[in-house]
């Protein structure tokens, strides 16, 4: 059965950078992967191009109003990987919301959402309707949360469990949170911060990627961990991650804390 | 933030402030205007104004032209639709151009003002019609009068400034028949109309805004418009129509003393012609009628209740209902038409 997952976290975090390698990851288990990038910046999937920027799904829906062959739109990445990027508006214009929307209409029209997995690259925070389109009735499922400890990470991760647990009182919507990635900012007691934050929202930390300078060298060769390391310890991190979402079967409608609660527990790791 | 209106509130004073807009700038001569949304929104309120004004006879609809916004726009920002819509206005070399937003061009946060304030070879006036920030109808009227009043510096003047009127109602089936009302009774007092801001009036004429020394208003509503008005041009203000025949005397005695004007004959003469009414209604006089209130605009309640009392009419739970008018009656002339509203009820019954 087709799963359809959707990755959130504060902008910067690195939710192309995990989504990029858990696609590469589960590509090299010979499944079927399509990534969306939901994000004007549209850099998702760049990793898996080796480094080039693919076409966006609004510059062709703008570009070629009628015709829009499949094979313009979803590009071939490493493993096999089918990547799109949705594309939005310049900065400081126009509806980048609605672009989402947009762009899932007409990947829906083409019949593209197929395979064993799709994964959806979305956004820092779900600051509209349009961004929140992703965890809709008949779209990702499971959404797994991307953070670091620090507090503006977490809070932004709140606000996504906030929209979650807000979705998931309509009666037909099945999106649910399947879980936390930790992804290491290098402070001290990361690990169990984000553990417990996990555990507040009534969920669990799924995965800790620390961080590693194999990344950001991956990421000057234009390539994933994965391809650019397959050796290395932070592929084999990244392959835990993809192989615990895939055996994941604990998914909860989150209790987003209060800000109070979320930072009195930031507090309590503060290290001096 | 505006809050969501009661979803059963469908009373047209609170509707389309788009429609409100339009009912001013339609009506401004040698002007184009620019509906910034869908096609459907320049296409309704057509549709709307064409009907208004086949209902009075006039052909003659205003050139609009929409920047005809479509998800394309809504995506990636409308303000290049609106910049070619601009060019195509401009191109049929009007007075004046008159740019009106949508709620969808507000919604994506277009900057039509910054747009509209490049310079062009005709003055392009920008004006707020998106009516989910909580205006109405009634908003969008006083959005576009208060958006065209800067293109008078004040310093231009006509050398025939008479008492501006503000604000007509330009889709009140009796719009014109409230004007020469008031026109009747500037005349008791020899005083002229000038300005007609805005109703059928050449858009060249905003320039001379400054020119009269008193504006009437067509209703209080409109208050924001005549106090900028005022502080902008030091013009006086009458601050609604005459309502009914007590508003047709005092609007004498305050016309009369603005324009430091004897009121008393005007005012004698008007008494005679408000006599002569009440006699030619005289078959009313003494019937047992009642008015429902609830719902009823209060000045046209204050009116009715004036001429039963003039005419002796009782009021009673059990008596005819009569009708009153959606807008109250204007002056002496409105009040006979809801005389003959309330004879033709009567003899219908």
């Amino acid at each position: 059965m087709m799963r359809q997952i959707a990755l959130y976290g504060k902008g910067g975090i690195g939710k192309s950078t995990t989504s990029a390698n858990l696609s590469a990851a589960w590509a090299e288990k010979g499944l079927d992967i399509l990534q969306i990038g939901c994000d004007p910046k549209h850099d998702s999937t760049r990793m898996l191009m080796h480094g080039r920027v693919i076409p966006t799904v609004l510059d062709l829906l703008r570009e070629h109003q009628d015709d829009h062959p499949i094979d313009s739109i979803i590009h071939a990445g490493y493993g096999g990987v089918r990547c799109v990027e949705a594309g939005g508006p310049d900065p400081g214009v126009g509806c980048a919301g609605r672009g989402i929307i947009a762009t899932f209409q007409l990947l829906e029209k083409l019949g593209a959402l197929k395979g064993d997995m799709i994964v959806y690259d979305v956004l820092g925070d779900v600051v509209c309707g349009g961004f929140a389109m992703p965890m809709r009735e008949g779209y990702a499922e499971e959404v797994y949360l991307v953070t670091s400890g620090e507090l503006m990470s977490l809070y932004a991760a709140n606000n996504i469990a906030k929209a979650i647990s807000r979705l998931s009182t309509n009666k037909r919507s099945r999106v649910r949170l399947g879980g936390v990635i930790g992804n290491g900012k290098n402070m001290e007691s990361e690990a169990e911060l984000i553990r417990e934050f996990a555990e507040a929202l009534q969920s669990r930390m799924i995965a800790f990627i620390p961080r590693s300078p194999t990344v950001q060298q991956a990421e000057l060769n234009r390539k994933t961990v994965i391809e650019y390391a397959p050796a290395s310890d932070q592929a084999t991190v990244y392959r835990s991650c993809a192989d615990a979402i895939l055996m994941n079967c604990e998914f909860s409608v989150p209790v987003p804390l209060t800000i109070d609660d979320l930072e009195a527990l930031a507090y309590r790791y503060l290290k001096e | 933030m505006i809050s969501k209106h009661s979803p059963t509130d469908i009373s047209r004073s609170e509707g389309c402030t788009l429609t409100g807009v339009l009912s001013v700038t339609g009506f401004l001569e040698d002007a184009v205007t620019v509906i910034h949304g869908p096609s459907g929104c320049a296409h309704h309120n057509a549709s709307l104004l064409h009907a208004s004004l086949a209902e009075i006879d006039a052909a003659d609809l205003p050139v609009l032209i929409s920047s005809s916004l479509s998800e394309e726009e809504v995506i990636f920002g409308g303000e290049g639709a609106l910049a070619h819509a601009l060019d195509i206005a401009a191109s049929l070399d009007p007075d004046l151009i008159c740019v009106i937003s949508t709620c969808i061009a507000d919604t994506i946060g277009d900057d039509c003002a910054a747009l509209c304030r490049q310079k062009r070879e005709m003055p392009v006036v920008y004006i707020p019609g998106a009516g989910f920030l909580g205006g109405g109808f009634s908003e969008g009227i006083r959005n576009a009068l208060m958006s065209l009043l800067p293109l008078s510096s004040g310093a231009d003047q006509t050398d025939d400034a008479g008492v501006m009127i503000v604000g007509e109602k330009n889709l009140e089936y009796e719009a014109e028949e409230n004007f020469y009302e008031v026109i009747r009774l500037l005349s008791l007092l020899d005083l002229n109309p000038g300005i007609r801001f805005v109703r059928r009036m050449p858009a060249s004429d905003c320039t001379y805004l400054g020119s009269a020394p008193v504006a009437i208003l067509r209703e209080p509503a409109l208050h924001q418009v005549g106090s900028a008005i005022q502080d902008r041009f030091g013009t006086s203000i009458i601050q609604g129509f005459p309502i009914g025949p007590s508003g047709s005397l005092d609007f004498i005695r305050s016309i009369g003393n603005l324009y430091g004007i004897d009121p008393v004959p005007a005012v004698r003469e008007e008494e005679g012609v408000l006599d002569d009414l009440f006699a030619s209604f005289c078959d009313l006089r003494g019937l047992t009628v009642r008015i429902e209130p609830a719902g009823a605009n209060p000045a046209s309640l204050e009116a009715a209740q004036a001429i039963l009392q003039a005419l002796g009419m009782k009021e009673s739970a059990s008596g005819m209902p009569l009708p009153l008018p959606f807008d109250p009656p204007v002056g002496t002339g409105g009040t006979k038409r809801m005389l003959h509203a309330w004879r033709r009820q009567i003899s219908r019954a």
